[in-house]
């Protein structure tokens, strides 16, 4: 792989120089990340994998990423992510200990995951498959359900109790 | 077939017919026959007018609610348990609308539920049958509660769970039947697996039901229970579907006792911490063997602990438990205490005199120390 220049904190001159993927959001619209922001996501990897890309110069001519599920407000705030955990270190599934965040990068992400309305973004994380937000979207969400009672949970989530009397009956 | 504290206790005999329900001992009925027809036809006609009552008197309040609304704020009751104000009123206070959460696919479902505990997913499941219907499918990955010891107590009708907290009493039921057993069972998770008094007949069923559930105890322990010859198999895989988590098994006055054997503790042998199979001789001999004393003191050598031995009526021999002795005392990790009755090929006399000889080492009061730990033989 070629050097990372875009890790370090980028001066005015290697900003210059910056690395970008390019994608199309479902909309068509045209959005672009940084390297190491865009390999966060599991899918970019492989795609330029497929495709033989590993130097800089093929990734710039590389035509743009076609996201065919993703909108372009949940890209958004992907991008947004993205940006924030491009320098973290990789997120490790199994050693989860390992995945500790300080104070203030935990602060970012719960105000960043506090103001989302929409699942866009968790089956974003999914579809692009980005391991650090898709955990974060259903810690988050579970967050949401955690010490609520059945009624406040469909209360919550505008859930319709779809079992008959006999089947909630035979729950007990 | 009467297990033997229905029989001690003189309860009636036991009618095991077609339905399998043993009649006063609360067991377990396999079909659910616990209501007679005639009953339930009646039970169902009380329902009916109740509810009909019920439906009525809503009818005349809603009457008497639209003609005098100003009574009504007598009848109101205060807001704080009203969930569905307090929804509003906290919804309206961050002013965002929820996540759209019933879009979610299975699979970010779980990912949700995988951060829940238990009790949280028991309410997850009575939420929607979607939800429900995700969580069975992965009962077994699905986070459970996690309780001290289970008993399911066939002689008395009785299931016991202990919390992991001993301050708080345990939790008692009278015997549902299985597919309640399950129902009541699938989220927990537990330390101590205990069974007393299983039969032969429920023996397939019930050990089935358990491999099913995910309980992953540490121990499992049968007391009085009678296996048929079929549900050996099942019982063998019990023990394989907990392999993971299984270091203390323990067989007292089982039977049929040829089947506990070398090849029923095999997959666990090799992280083995207590084992225990006790009789009184009466009911014949297990067959467990030199093979698994083999084991065992192999497992002394990778440094493993090993607690508790306590055989009856096994086919083992001196020599294999004097090279065992031998190995403990090799490299002793905690106190271990032998106890062996009615085995006809041990004999004190021959431990003793085939250590002193060939190890240089002496018994006292059948017990030996080394290191600080302690091994205690009863023979």
């Amino acid at each position: 792989m070629a050097p990372n220049f875009e890790e370090a904190p980028g001066s005015s001159k290697r900003l210059k120089e910056e690395i970008l993927y390019r994608f199309h959001s479902k909309e068509g619209h045209e959005f672009t990340m940084e390297k190491a922001a865009a390999e966060l996501s599991g899918v970019v990897k492989q795609i330029s994998q497929d495709l033989g890309i590993d130097d800089d110069e093929s990734i710039r001519n590389m035509k743009p990423i076609p996201l065919i599920n993703v909108s372009s407000e949940a890209f958004h705030y992907v991008v947004k992510w993205c940006e924030q955990h491009k320098t973290m270190p990789p997120w490790e599934q199994d050693k989860w200990w390992l995945n500790e965040r300080d104070e203030e990068m935990k602060k970012w992400e719960n105000e960043f995951l506090g103001g989302l309305t929409s699942e866009q973004l968790f089956d974003a994380a999914n579809y692009m498959d980005i391991k650090c937000l898709l955990d974060k979207c259903a810690e988050t969400v579970a967050g949401m359900i955690k010490g609520k009672s059945v009624e406040e949970i469909r209360e919550i989530w505008e859930l319709e109790n779809d079992f008959t009397p006999e089947e909630e009956e035979a729950m007990k | 077939m009467i297990s033997v504290t229905v029989a001690a206790h003189g309860g009636r005999k036991r009618v095991v017919g077609g339905h399998l329900k043993a009649y006063d001992s609360g067991r377990l009925s396999i079909f659910d026959l616990n209501i007679q027809p005639e009953k339930l036809e009646v039970q169902q006609r009380r329902q009916l007018w109740s509810h009909l009552f019920d439906k009525l008197f809503a009818l005349a309040f809603l009457l008497f609610q639209t003609c005098f609304p100003f009574l009504a704020r007598f009848f109101e009751k205060p807001d704080n348990n009203n969930v569905e104000a307090r929804m509003a009123a906290r919804r309206k206070s961050a002013k965002i609308p929820p996540p759209a959460i019933h879009k979610l696919t299975s699979k970010l479902l779980l990912n949700v539920f995988s951060n829940l505990d238990g009790v949280d997913i028991a309410h997850c499941e009575a939420v929607c049958k979607r939800w429900r219907k995700v969580i069975e499918k992965h009962n077994d990955d699905m986070p459970k509660v996690l309780k001290d010891q289970i008993r399911i107590l066939f002689d008395e009708g009785e299931i016991v769970i202990y919390p992991l907290d001993s301050r708080n009493t345990p939790t008692r039921y009278p015997m549902p039947n299985l597919q309640r057993l399950a129902i009541l069972l699938r989220h927990l998770s537990t330390l101590s697996l205990f069974v007393r008094g299983l039969i032969p007949i429920e023996a397939i069923p019930v050990l089935k039901s358990l491999c099913q559930l995910s309980l992953r105890p540490q121990q499992i322990y049968f007391i009085w229970s009678k296996f048929s010859q079929e549900s050996i198999a099942l019982l063998e895989e019990l023990i394989i579907c907990n392999a993971e988590t299984l270091t203390d098994i323990g067989f007292e006055e089982c039977s049929p006792t040829a089947f506990l054997s070398d090849r029923l503790i095999f997959p666990i042998v090799h992280q083995i911490q207590s084992l225990r199979v006790w009789n009184d001789a009466k009911s014949g001999q297990h067959n467990i063997t030199d093979v698994t004393l083999g084991h065992l003191t192999r497992n002394f050598a990778r440094g493993h602990r090993l607690e508790t031995l306590d055989l009856s009526s096994c086919r083992i021999s001196s020599a294999a438990l004097s090279k065992l002795i031998v190995a403990w005392s090799k490299k002793p990790k905690c106190d271990l205490s032998i106890t062996v009755n009615f085995c006809p090929d041990v004999f004190r006399s021959e431990i003793v005199e085939w250590m002193a000889t060939r190890e240089d080492l002496h018994l006292h009061n059948g017990k030996l120390a080394r290191n600080g730990c302690v091994l205690t033989l009863f023979c």
